[in-house]
C-alpha cells in the first residue's frame, strides 16, 4: 500500500510545509512535483475549483458570487433540454443554418452575467439571431488563469 | 511562514477544510485567496475520452452517436456534467475556424447514464482554413460528477 495522504512537514526534512493527496496507486512523498498523478497540492496555486455554476438566461442579468478579488476564468455552454451544446460555426448568411448562438459572458469580480453580442457600432449579432431568453450553463473557475502567488 | 492548512473547526460553527494559496494566511485569507475549500465546487472526472463522431466525407444530415456507458457506481449521479469540443485529426486549424456558409453543431449530455451526442453538419463540404477534412470528425469528451451549489 502506498502513502496517499501527507500534511505538516510532507518529507519530513522541513523542506515543505503544507500538503500533498495522490492518486490511487501512487504514493504522496515520492512524486515528483506537478505530477499528474498529484490532484493537490499545497504549492499549486489553483486546483480548477468551481465557485459559482448554474443556468442563467441570456439577458437577465448578473449572478452574483463571493467577491474573489479578481477577474476569474469562467465558461458558457447554451443548454437545450439536458443537453449542452457547442457553436463552432459563422453563418451570416445564406440558407445554412445558424448554430452559433452570439451571446457573450460578462465577468466581474464578483458577477456573471450573459450578454447578446455587439461589436461597437458596425456589428450587432442581434440583427440576424436574438440570443436573449437562450438558457446557458455557466461555471466560475476560482482562478484568474495567470497565478495567483 | 504563514499557516496554510486548516482542518477542524474553521469558525462560525463551519467545520471542513481549507488550504490557501502559496504566500497567503489560511485562517485570513479570502475565498479568493483559497487554494481549496471543501465548501467549493469540485469536478470529480468520472469518465472520459474520444468518440468517431463521423468517419468519411462529413455528408451533410445530423448524425446521433452513443458513446460509452458510465461505470454503474456513477450511472445514477443526477449532478453529472459533461464538456465536448469537435476535432478533425490531421487539420491544422480547430473547427471553430470552419469557414462561413458551412455549418456543424454539436450537442451532448449523459442520458441514462450513456453518453450522447447529436451532430449537425449543415453543408457537405467542410473546409477548415484551405483545408478540406475528408476524414474523421472526433469529439474529445469528459463528464465530472459536480454538485452544484
Amino acid at each position: 500500500m502506498t502513502n496517499r495522504i501527507a500534511f505538516g512537514n510532507v518529507f519530513g526534512d522541513g523542506s515543505m510545509y503544507g500538503g500533498r493527496v495522490s492518486m490511487p496507486g501512487y504514493d504522496a512523498l515520492t512524486e515528483p512535483f506537478n505530477s499528474d498523478n498529484v490532484p493537490f497540492d499545497t504549492r499549486y496555486t489553483m486546483l480548477g475549483t468551481v465557485v459559482k455554476a448554474g443556468l442563467i438566461n441570456c439577458g437577465a442579468g448578473p449572478v452574483p458570487f463571493d467577491d474573489l478579488g479578481y477577474e476569474p476564468i469562467a465558461a458558457i455552454f447554451p443548454y437545450f433540454s439536458g443537453r449542452l451544446g457547442n457553436y463552432n460555426v459563422r453563418s451570416f448568411g445564406g440558407s445554412v443554418p445558424h448554430y452559433w448562438i452570439p451571446a457573450v459572458a460578462i465577468v466581474t469580480s464578483s458577477s456573471i452575467e450573459i450578454v447578446p453580442f455587439q461589436l461597437g457600432q458596425f456589428y450587432n449579432a442581434q440583427a440576424f439571431y436574438n440570443p436573449v431568453g437562450q438558457p446557458f450553463q455557466f461555471y466560475v473557475f476560482n482562478t484568474d488563469g495567470l497565478g495567483v502567488s | 511562514m504563514v499557516d496554510r492548512v486548516l482542518f477542524g473547526d474553521l469558525g462560525g460553527g463551519v467545520f471542513g477544510c481549507r488550504a490557501s494559496r502559496p504566500g497567503y494566511d489560511v485562517k485570513t485569507a479570502t475565498k479568493g485567496q483559497l487554494l481549496y475549500d471543501t465548501s467549493a465546487i469540485v469536478f470529480q472526472k468520472v469518465l472520459s475520452g474520444e468518440t468517431i463522431l463521423v468517419s468519411g466525407f462529413p455528408y451533410a444530415g445530423t448524425y446521433n452517436v452513443t458513446g460509452p456507458s458510465l461505470p454503474s457506481e456513477y450511472a445514477s449521479y443526477s449532478n453529472l456534467h459533461m464538456w465536448a469540443n469537435l476535432y478533425c485529426p490531421g487539420v491544422r486549424a480547430p473547427l471553430i475556424d470552419i469557414t462561413a456558409q458551412q455549418g456543424i453543431d454539436l450537442r451532448y449530455g449523459v442520458e441514462d447514464g450513456v453518453v450522447k451526442f447529436t451532430l449537425t453538419v449543415a453543408s457537405t463540404v467542410i473546409t477548415v482554413s484551405g483545408d478540406t477534412p475528408n476524414g474523421t470528425i472526433k469529439s474529445s469528451w469528459a463528464v465530472f460528477n459536480a454538485l452544484m451549489s
